[in-house]
């Protein structure tokens, strides 16, 4: 019990000493979304706490996160005009975009021949947790490695962000909001409110259409990958 | 009234909506996630100016400002995956990678050369 409160205590520490180190070396390497993990692991590891143990205790960080996902109506709710003058071509560009993702996904890990639960599991990384998770449970994947994928694609879309920011000189705020919700969901719309009130609010409405525009694509193509892969 | 409780009641009335969202959800049996429906709810009530804006932007401003630190178990859960670090981990990170390239590029280009062609339209 009290290794458990002391875990808890512990992260929100170390989270905050990263954020101080993180102000003295800025990068994404040395942020406190990769340093704080790192430590916390080799606690749970040196502490003999298992990772289970360590969520329980860790509930309310879970809890909260879905009170940011709610919170993400504000910054909707102050660029509504914008957003909705251009629901069309949000929509469009999302319904390409989470089809290039599942395509991408599974066409890769075909040819690593991770296996066809991989492939399944790798289907809805590119959306927002809770929504992953259950997707990936009702297509015969494997819950907890989408939670991986998830992570791992969130950080792939952040690191990637800003490259491709400058490659295809996107500029405008709605694409480069589209961007991060499409690719790292709801970490992707942190980064993207650096950019603006606008970029971010993008960003968070493209996690939630993203989100369902892969399980509408998902629902289609999941029979035709199983038939054609397995 | 002072700062920090002006933010932890506007966050309060944040976390009223999550649970509403979340008490929905599991006594409709629905298969959406409950912080999407308070996030509608949330949303549908500050266009009804049922919710003034002043009365949560400053503490969903703070929570925006620290929220990587909840992302922080998720990540930890890596641990339980050790294969990750090795040649198999960085087959699959290639695979992210290049699949979170094309699904980001492709989004991006989309909605450059559509924005262009409605401002060219206007």
């Amino acid at each position: 019990m009290f290794l458990k409160l002391f875990s808890v205590v512990m992260t929100i520490f170390v989270y905050l000493m990263a954020k101080k180190v993180n102000k003295k070396l800025p990068g994404l390497l040395f942020s406190p979304i990769i340093i704080t993990p790192i430590v916390m692991i080799i606690f749970l590891l040196m502490a003999r706490l298992p990772y289970e143990e360590y969520v329980n205790a860790t509930s309310l960080f879970n809890m909260m996160l879905n009170v940011v996902t709610v919170a993400f109506a504000i910054p909707l709710y102050r660029n509504w005009n914008v957003l909705a003058s251009n629901w069309r071509i949000i929509l469009f560009s999302l319904m390409i975009g989470s089809l290039v993702a599942i395509v991408a996904g599974v066409l890769t890990s075909y040819f690593l021949g991770m296996g066809l639960h991989s492939e399944i599991s790798i289907i809805p990384r590119s959306i927002t947790m809770p929504i992953a998770v259950n997707l990936s449970e009702s297509f015969g994947g494997i819950p907890t490695l989408t939670a991986v994928f998830v992570m791992l694609t969130s950080f792939a879309g952040v690191y990637l962000g800003p490259k491709l920011i400058k490659l295809f000189s996107f500029k405008h705020p709605l694409v480069i909001g589209m961007m991060y919700g499409m690719g790292a969901n709801v970490l992707g719309a942190t980064k993207a409110f650096e950019s603006g009130d606008l970029a971010g609010s993008s960003a968070t409405l493209s996690t939630i259409v993203g989100a369902l525009m892969t399980v509408v694509w998902a629902f289609i193509l999941t029979p035709v990958i199983l038939t054609y892969l397995s | 009234m002072k700062k920090w409780l002006l933010n932890l009641l506007q966050i309060i009335i944040i976390i009223c909506f999550t649970v509403l969202g979340q008490l929905i959800v599991s006594s409709f049996n629905l298969h959406i996630p409950g912080s999407i429906i308070g996030l509608v709810l949330l949303l549908a009530c500050l266009h009804m100016g049922w919710i003034k804006l002043d009365w949560v932007e400053a503490g969903s401003a703070l929570l925006f400002s620290e929220m990587l630190l909840f992302f922080i178990p998720a990540m930890v859960g890596i641990m339980n995956y050790p294969w990750l670090i090795g040649t198999k981990g960085i087959l699959v990170l290639l695979a992210v990678i290049v699949g979170t390239t094309l699904a980001m590029a492709s989004t991006g280009i989309v909605s450059k050369t559509l924005l262009k062609l409605k401002a060219v339209k206007h």
